[in-house]
């Protein structure tokens, strides 16, 4: 009789201590399932996690980052108890295209990444023109055997006081993701910037990364 | 007697420490150094072999351009050849399309040698950087460059990197490393 009390009290700590492990790991898992606003940001803008992902060729520095809506919402509002009635009013002005932020910078602080190697001052004005207008057209994402054009392109300069050039590009969702609501292709950039000399620049973000990027907690 | 053989023990234990520490800190500090050949990344390199093809698609399109402007060339020359007297508006057409016909093909031979030598910098560059990156990311102090040129007369073939190399910078290149 004892021996068989002994034995159920070993049962109830086993099942005790198991459950204790689930919500263990369930909450573990919950923390990076989702997030809020202000670690939000920080998750995406953190290239550990693969969604802001960098590619360094001499002086240049080429950056490519993934906003996804959730992002563009948190970073817009700026709110760390976002609401989610807000969240959700504000998701519609982003939900149909693929949000990406680009940055070409230099390595050297000091200096305006437009002028490096730079020959007179019309190169000067010629690479802001390229940059405004020419340089949409050397952009596209690659997306399996899809190849995207920049749905909005956006130039942000710098008129010389940072090292570095901004640029907001948008592109269409691709139809079998939306159809499927799951994402199934890796996202390449191919880049052939006519100013920096260094090419085709490829950048690419995996649909791992992707796949793994967190929710946003609203309140 | 115990106590000088306590002593002695001690004395040889740190002199076995410090002999191991120094031998350690020595290969630590030895220069990591490998070798790579470099017409074959080169020929071999992802975005090499993309101009590449790139190239020779647009020389191909050129040289068919040129062809039929040499073609109808001909054709005049033929005509004009035939005639007994041939229509002085006939030899002008055919020495202006001559005139067409040299200047393109020199502007397209300027062209090609602009292209080509644009692109073998632009793979330099891209090149160069990624074995960098290689080197710094698996604690390379040098990496030679073993180009057939006599720089590096011999060396030991377990040193040569080069497809460890090449597999990164592919991947590199396409922006999966």
């Amino acid at each position: 009789m004892k021996n068989i009390k002994a034995k159920s009290s070993w049962g109830v700590i086993a099942i005790v201590l198991l459950a204790a492990l689930a919500v263990l790991v369930i909450s573990w898992k919950h923390d990076i399932k989702s997030l809020p606003p202000v670690d939000y940001i920080k998750y995406v803008n953190n290239e550990k996690n693969g969604l802001n992902i960098s590619k360094h060729i001499d002086d240049v520095n080429y950056t490519i980052q993934y906003r996804p809506v959730e992002y563009m919402v948190a970073n817009e509002q700026k709110n760390p108890y976002l609401k989610t009635s807000v969240f959700e009013s504000e998701k519609g002005k982003y939900d149909n295209l693929e949000y990406y932020f680009m940055q070409i910078a230099t390595s050297k602080a000091d200096q305006d990444v437009l002028t490096l190697n730079l020959k007179n001052q019309q190169d000067y004005t010629d690479r802001q023109k390229y940059y405004s207008f020419g340089f949409e057209n050397d952009i596209c994402l690659v997306e399996g055997s899809d190849t995207l054009h920049c749905a909005i392109f956006n130039y942000v300069p710098n008129y010389g006081i940072a090292p570095h050039i901004d640029f907001m590009l948008a592109f269409e969702k691709n139809k079998q993701e939306i159809t499927s609501g799951k994402i199934m292709f890796d996202r390449t950039f191919v880049i052939s910037d006519q100013v920096m000399g260094y090419g085709t620049i490829k950048l690419n973000i995996s649909k791992e990364d992707l796949s793994k990027a967190p929710s946003l907690t609203t309140y | 007697m115990s106590r000088l053989k306590t002593i002695g023990m001690i004395f040889i234990g740190v002199i076995s420490i410090a002999t191991l520490t120094s031998v350690i800190y020595i290969y630590a500090k030895q220069p990591k150094m490998a070798y790579v050949r470099v017409p074959y990344l080169y020929d071999n390199f992802e975005y090499k072999k993309e101009m590449q093809a790139k190239m020779t698609n647009v020389l191909q399109g050129r040289k068919s351009v040129l062809d039929s402007l040499e073609l109808h060339l001909k054709i005049l020359s033929g005509h004009l050849q035939n005639e007994k007297k041939p229509d002085e508006k006939e030899i002008q057409q055919f020495s202006d399309e001559r005139e067409k016909y040299l200047t393109k093909k020199q502007q397209f031979e300027e062209d090609d040698n602009n292209a080509s030598k644009r692109y073998a910098d632009e793979i330099l560059k891209q090149l160069t950087q990624y074995v960098d990156d290689y080197g710094r990311e698996n604690g390379y102090t040098y990496i030679l460059g073993a180009e057939g040129s006599g720089a590096i007369m011999s060396a030991d073939e377990r040193n040569d990197i080069t497809n460890a190399v090449l597999i990164y910078i592919n991947e590199k290149y396409k922006g999966k490393k």
